[in-house]
């Protein structure tokens, strides 16, 4: 069989590829954040819009469809305009101020803090883009 | 005007017509191997329509290039790292948006790293037909510039966990080297994840013909 082939095949190339073969499926990618804020865009308009947070891309937000966009806490920078290929142009852009708080709860004198994570929606509309060309 | 990508299956037949003499019968699938190859890759499915732009493809055929390092474990079998390149033409949807008036300039490619086994199902002199089945990972990319702003294609930017069929077909014209054809599906599940929501899976079809030398 080949399996006992490849056991008994004890080379460390071998050892290595098999090695990649099992572990492949496991490999992801993992971050850290605990300084993020949260943006949901809303596409109010009747075509697509391409959207960007902090300069990240979200492309293509359908019409009536939103997205949740992470920024940094602090002044978070926001434009929209109207996806290419539809006939239609158009742009508006905005910046907003945006930190997590953290709120103090006491019953007695037993107190707790809960961090509560900031968000902002940011509602596009034909009339916005249209407002900036 | 002959396309480019036809030289190597012009090649291939050559080779197979006119030198069957040229390669004794060895047992090259005792060794372990290199293989190359140049061709075609051919994206299909939803994934590469324009979201809103009717009949128009994002993302269509255009070059690819592979390798893979084989090793042998077993009269039939093989074990092998693959890799590959597939480029991804955007000459539709950049031709459309200039119709429009609303002129981009795009381009997008697809990587993908992985291991496969490959059983042969078929060996006759010194033609032989193999399979291939096994895991990868994809990483797609683009850029589109718009209106003086460049931009990342945000929909193809993450790593996907994808897999490989495929059939390859080699005739050995000497005691080291093979011609090779080969014919590979790579399918990653929400290979392309828009941020609306909308994520179709994405099975790319590279068609190549290369060399499989043997060490």
């Amino acid at each position: 069989m080949p399996w006992q082939r490849l056991a008994t095949r004890n080379t460390p190339v071998v050892r290595w590829v098999v090695m990649f073969a099992v572990l492949l499926p496991y490999t992801t990618s993992v971050s850290f954040s605990d300084d993020i804020v949260k943006v949901f865009v809303q596409n109010r308009t009747n075509h697509f819009i391409h959207a960007f947070v902090d300069n990240q891309p979200y492309l293509y937000i359908r019409p009536g469809g939103s997205v949740a966009a992470e920024a940094r806490n602090g002044i978070v920078s926001m434009r929209a305009f109207y996806s290419p290929g539809q006939g239609v142009a158009g742009s508006t852009e905005q910046s907003v101020e945006l930190e997590d708080r953290v709120l103090s709860t006491c019953n007695g004198s037993n107190c707790s803090t809960t961090e509560v994570e900031a968000s902002y929606y940011w509602t596009v509309t034909d009339d916005s883009l249209r407002n900036q060309p | 005007m002959m396309k480019p990508s036809t030289l190597p299956f012009i090649a291939l037949v050559s080779v197979t017509l006119i030198q069957p003499a040229l390669a004794q019968q060895t047992d090259e699938r005792a060794r372990d191997s290199f293989g190359l190859g140049l061709g075609y890759s051919l994206p299909t499915g939803e994934w590469t329509q324009h979201r809103y732009a009717s009949g128009v493809n994002h993302f269509s055929p255009a070059f690819a290039m592979n390798a893979d390092l084989e090793f042998n474990i077993g009269q039939r079998w093989g074990l092998a790292l693959v890799g590959g390149y597939n480029k991804l033409g955007t000459n539709d949807w950049v031709s459309y948006t200039k119709r429009q008036n609303d002129p981009v300039e795009a381009s997008a490619s697809v990587l993908y790293g992985g291991a496969t086994l490959r059983p042969t199902i078929m060996k006759l002199s010194n033609h032989a037909l193999r399979l291939e089945f096994g895991a990868c990972m994809v990483f797609a990319s683009g850029t589109e510039t718009y209106g003086g702003m460049s931009y990342d294609y945000d929909f193809l930017r993450t790593w996907r966990f994808g897999l490989i069929l495929g059939l390859e077909y080699s005739c050995m014209v000497s005691d080291a080297i093979a011609l090779t054809l080969q014919g590979r599906s790579i399918f990653a599940i929400k290979g392309i994840e828009y941020a609306d929501g909308l994520s179709p899976s994405m099975i790319i079809v590279p068609i190549t013909g290369g060399l499989r030398m043997y060490y």
